[in-house]
């Protein structure tokens, strides 16, 4: 073995933190990875060789592991490119993560991009500054076999390339012509790499990178900054100061821009800074955090789909890249042919598309708690909407609020009829939306702990932003039989209705102030909502701890008022398990159900609306008692 | 434990023996129903992740690092 060391690694995450490992602490001579499953005797394996402390010391594993969770978000995929680049600038001797580095890589990544298949050996050549014998190693597919492809390069210090499809990487093969074509698949993959461990075999540290000069940052840099010099100044820092206001009421953010990491505060800072310099003198932090924020604008994106992703230039290009493929995919249509011109052209294509998306489809979102990570999904209208209103709710309408729901020719009518007899009947409408939660936190098929409705009463609705706690209806029902003091809540039923309605009045005032007319007020607005499902609510959150709001999934809906108007963020139906099983987690496919009961609310408050109604201002204050009915079900359980 | 805390998750990795704290700092979950992946160990409630060799947190939620222990004789003291 001529003195090197064989590493098995387990995963895909080992064998890439591995590789780096190897190639940053300049120990290429002395190893080489190779892929777990394939038995190499007498092979140490990769927890034997970092518990002996050798080449990989915890630190480095920790920036490594870091680096690599990152580069997943938010595409739960990492570029195989973006690795091989940070492997060659960590032997170049910058520091992962850096942003030296991550302005380098960006700006390699973004000239792979750039170029046509047949072109992108010879820019890893100039940077590796070897001529045109040196035989490329590439492939496509799977980034499994990506990493055994780029321990092959980087062992031999050879070009690597990894293409997106086979059709590029057949053009490249072919324009190669010549010498040795590496494509990677498991066994190949291996095999190759147990050749590299003969003699001979060159080590790439300290090999000349002759792409590393500084010129500034890339094509996409260079189209960003022309695209923010093209506008008038006045123009611009308005534009900016819009994004610094948007961005200053999202929930949070825990990102790393062009290897600076950011957070609310001082993502608010980076752009601020921006306002009224020129984008030439912009440092290369600032142009990717301005450029981002604008592609979100531009996207409609949800921008805590970023959080944790290391952001660089070609990665928001990936990002608006594979969600056009989405959409385009979850609309039947065909692939575009060509890219759009420029980032915010691309932005734009995937605002447009998502419109069309959304003609039949709900939006949603699915949260992690624990690190604030998002991922976009949507859910078929055609499910929300599938099968007729259950004769159960309807007979439990009849048992709490006298009144059976009536039939009609829309759902929209029938509840208009039912709030029309309550009315009739004396019965306030709030009392239709109690019911509801209690029917909800009923059905064995949601198998909910907590089902939390709220939406605003109906005053100030010409001025939603002064709305105050007492205008706004919140009703918790608890699952009769839920115990979840055993399950760490040390507090009673009424406590826990209490603070969660309390609480839920006051987000709904907070998200109201969006539509102030008072800027100083539209920066302390939350955020509007889109259906989710959510683990680890009570990661960052003493109030959620405390109630045991863990497993949540939530379904806001806006709310129609007579005259045309429309507001969203004043009403949703919320419904929690007390528990931290991944198996009680809220799925996707929950939620077509959870939002067809927060249609049937949002149909009763807007009949409530529309004959100049309010919800039962009883249900605006901090104590709320249970209906009879209700209260003779729980003592009942 | 004699000094009243939580006790000790013990994990043999690749022969060598790895002893925290058995609880997370975070919210107190019982890592010993979390899962162990090489070196790394994730809390089963929120996601929070821990090299065991160092108790170092490595991502999630933020929190204090794992407290480690060793044998001695019988019984665990805190490195």
């Amino acid at each position: 073995m001529t003195g090197r060391r064989l590493l098995v690694a387990e995963t895909v995450d080992d064998y890439a933190v591995a590789l780096a490992a190897a190639v940053a602490d300049g120990a290429l001579g002395r190893w080489a990875p190779v892929l777990g499953g394939v038995p190499v005797p007498g092979a140490a394996s990769l927890h034997e060789a970092v518990v002996a402390g050798e080449p990989i010391a915890p630190e480095r594993w920790r920036e490594l592991s870091e680096l690599w969770y990152r580069w997943q978000a938010p595409r739960d995929h990492v570029s195989p490119m973006r690795w091989y680049f940070s492997a060659l600038a960590a032997a170049a001797g910058l520091a992962p993560g850096g942003e030296e580095a991550a302005e380098l890589v960006d700006r390699w990544l973004q000239e792979q991009e750039a170029a046509a298949p047949a072109e992108r050996a010879a820019r890893v050549r100039a940077i590796l500054g070897v001529d045109g014998t040196a035989p490329l190693v590439a492939g496509c597919g799977d980034p499994l076999d990506a990493l055994a492809g780029i321990a092959h390069a980087a062992v031999r210090g050879r070009p690597f390339v990894w293409f997106p499809d086979a059709g590029a990487l057949a053009e490249a093969l072919a324009a190669e012509g010549r010498g040795e074509a590496f494509v990677a698949a498991p066994s190949r993959a291996a095999a190759s790499v147990r050749a590299a461990t003969g003699e001979g075999a060159e080590a790439s540290r300290g090999a000349p990178l002759a792409g590393a000069a500084h010129d500034g940052g890339g094509p996409l840099a260079r189209e960003a900054r022309d695209a923010w010099a093209a506008m008038e100044p006045g123009e611009r820092d308005a534009l900016l100061l819009r994004l610094h206001d948007a961005f200053a009421i999202l929930g949070p953010v825990r990102v790393r821009a062009a290897g600076r990491a950011l957070d609310n505060d001082s993502g608010r800072e980076l752009v601020a800074a921006c306002i009224g310099a020129p984008p030439a003198a912009w440092s290369h932090p600032q142009l990717v955090w301005a450029t981002c924020l604008r592609l979100w604008q531009e996207s409609a994106a949800g921008f805590t789909e970023l959080n944790q992703a290391d952001l660089a230039l070609a990665e928001l290009q990936a990002f608006l890249v594979h969600k056009r493929a989405r959409y385009v995919r979850l609309l039947g249509a065909a692939e575009p042919a060509a890219a759009p011109a420029s980032l915010v052209e691309l932005a734009q294509a995937v605002a447009t598309l998502r419109e069309e998306v959304e003609r039949d489809h709900v939006r949603c979102f699915a949260i992690d708690g624990g690190s604030w990570e998002r991922r976009e999904h949507f859910v078929p209208l055609r499910d929300v909407m599938a099968g007729p209103v259950p004769h159960e709710y309807t007979e439990h309408l009849e048992r709490t609020v006298g009144v059976p729901l009536p039939e009609g020719p829309t759902e929209a009518a029938r509840f208009d009829a039912l709030v029309e007899r309550m009315a009739a009947r004396g019965v306030n409408p709030a009392e239709a939306l109690v019911a509801t939660a209690h029917f909800v936190v009923a059905d064995e098929a949601l198998d909910a702990d907590y089902v939390v409705v709220t939406a605003a009463r109906g005053v100030k609705l010409d001025r939603p932003w002064t709305l105050e706690l007492t205008d706004v209806m919140s009703y918790t029902a608890i699952r009769p039989g839920c115990d979840p003091g055993p399950r760490g809540v040390r507090l009673g039923d009424v406590q826990i209705r209490t603070a969660i309605s309390q609480r839920m009045r006051y987000n709904v005032t907070r998200r109201a102030r969006n539509y102030s007319p008072d800027r100083d007020e539209r920066l302390t607005a939350q955020p509007f909502q889109f259906p989710d499902v959510a683990a680890g609510e009570d990661a960052h959150h003493g109030g959620h701890r405390a109630n045991g709001i863990r497993l949540v999934a939530r379904a806001p809906f806006v709310l129609d008022l007579p005259g045309g108007k429309r507001w969203r963020g004043l009403a949703d139906v919320r419904i929690n398990r007390v528990s931290y099983k991944d198996a009680d987690r809220f799925v996707f496919e929950d939620l077509p159900r959870l939002i067809r009961r927060s249609l049937w609310c949002r149909a009763i408050v807007e009949a409530t609306y529309a004959r100049g109604l309010c919800l039962d201002e009883r249900y605006g204050n901090k104590q709320v008692a249970v209906p009879p009915w209700a209260a003779r079900e729980l003592a009942h359980a | 434990m004699p000094d009243g805390r939580d006790g000790v998750l013990v994990c043999r990795l690749d022969g060598v023996v790895c002893a925290v704290q058995s609880v997370c700092p975070h919210r107190g979950a019982p890592l010993a129903e979390g899962t162990l992946h090489g070196a790394v160990l994730t809390c089963p409630w929120h996601g929070a992740s821990f090299d065991v060799r160092t108790g170092r947190r490595l991502r999630g939620p933020e929190c204090a690092d794992l407290r480690r222990y060793a044998a001695d004789g019988t019984a665990w003291v805190e490195r």
